[in-house]
């Protein structure tokens, strides 16, 4: 299965697949995969709620929520997927839900300039903020089928991987990437 | 400036930000605080119905009290279970079908529009006929002149105090409606954005 991104480093799809592991009833498996959860998939959990919330104080929420839906959803985990797809697909499920019970959507807050770094930015660290936050703005307008699709994209899934999370076929993945990815970029040059 | 392409993207996507770890480290020990605090509340509830069922068992300890408590605690017993098998169940629902995620959240909001709007049709008069139920109690001859009684009753503390907790429960009531209204409202047209690229998706393929 052919990777989305560029970098073509990853494995292929069929050499990711998991073992079959046995069903995590148990608390102390669950509490090992919740562990691992928290320790390898910091970064995708909240940059999914990035995605779909600018404001901090809701994000940690919406962020406590998928970690809150991931631990009473472990004991079902049987490992047909990987960790990661299955973190993913929580995530996202839990994030359209938050979409719609807000008032408005997307909200609009503005990002604080120190996205990336708090540190005093040279002049080459505050470009890259400057990219990074009108990259996250204009990811966070994206139309919500899109957006999914484009962030799986880029925290790096395969389209098979990327498939099993949306429910639909790869090449329909590639080509709702593809259409992201354009509507991406037009929205970074108006906004440029 | 040079603009950045995809594979640039996803750098700058995935810079960490600061203190990323040491936030999400701490809403990861309260999620699971949280989720050991639901399994145990499940699990307390059904306990204590049980322990109160087995004292009602052993005061009057005949057969037309321990057949009914016997039902009571193999239904206590499977609603709890199943309580924590569709609590383990929901978040994974649908996993592979948005439009059947969204069907269901949809359905989903439909119920709690349903209850809530039938709690706000059945709230005033449940509450107005408590009171007049009350007040018969409390006055013998209240039946002789009710109109009179209840303008009384309405005019006291009591009665204010009635109305201002009736107000507050209606209006939160009405909040909870209009909630559930705009929830569901954000639910369909996400059903329509994600209908219409599936059928562009389509029309793509097909050319």
């Amino acid at each position: 299965m052919n990777k989305p991104t560029l970098s073509g480093t990853d494995p292929p799809w069929e050499e990711r697949q998991p073992s079959p592991v046995k069903p995590a009833t148990r608390r102390g498996t669950v509490d090992q995969l919740f562990e691992k959860v928290t320790s390898s998939f910091t970064g995708l959990i909240s940059r999914i709620a990035l995605s779909y919330e600018a404001d901090a104080a809701l994000r940690r929420e919406l962020i406590q929520d998928i970690l809150l839906a991931i631990w009473l959803a472990l004991p079902n985990y049987r490992g047909e997927a990987s960790l990661k797809t299955f973190v993913a697909s929580i995530a996202q499920k839990r994030c359209i839900s938050h979409v719609a019970k807000q008032s408005k959507e997307p909200r609009q807050v503005e990002l604080p300039v120190d996205l990336v770094s708090a540190t005093p930015p040279p002049d080459e660290i505050a470009l890259k903020n400057d990219q990074r936050r009108r990259l996250v703005e204009s990811i966070q307008v994206l139309p919500i089928p899109q957006r999914e699709a484009i962030v799986l994209c880029l925290e790096g899934f395969s389209y098979g991987e990327m498939a099993e999370i949306l429910g639909i076929t790869p090449n329909a993945v590639m080509l709702r990437c593809q259409r992201a990815k354009g509507t991406l970029k037009s929205i970074m040059e108006r906004r440029s | 400036m040079r603009e950045p392409g995809f594979e640039e993207f996803a750098d700058l996507w995935q810079v960490p930000e600061e203190n990323e770890r040491e936030v999400f480290e701490a809403l990861a020990r309260r999620a699971r605080w949280r989720g050991r605090l639901l399994a145990y509340a499940d699990i307390s509830l059904a306990v204590a119905i049980a322990a109160t069922v087995a004292f009602a068992v052993f005061s009057t300890p005949h057969m037309g009290v321990i057949a009914p408590a016997l039902l009571l605690l193999a239904l206590v017993t499977g609603v709890t279970w199943q309580r924590r098998k569709l609590r383990q169940m929901s978040p994974t629902l649908n996993t592979d079908d948005r439009f059947a995620f969204l069907e269901s959240s949809i359905r989903n909001a439909n119920v709690n529009l349903r209850r809530v709007t039938l709690s706000i049709i059945i709230t005033p008069p449940a509450g107005f006929l408590t009171t007049v139920y009350k007040r018969s109690l409390k006055d013998e001859h209240f039946w002789e002149h009710p109109l009179a009684d209840m303008k009384i009753w309405a005019t006291s503390w009591h009665g204010l105090f009635g109305f201002t907790v009736l107000t507050v429960i209606l209006t939160m009531m009405i909040r909870s409606r209009r909630k559930f209204l705009r929830e569901r409202r954000h639910l369909q047209q996400l059903a329509d954005d994600y209908a219409a690229e599936r059928q562009w998706e389509r029309e793509t393929a097909d050319k």
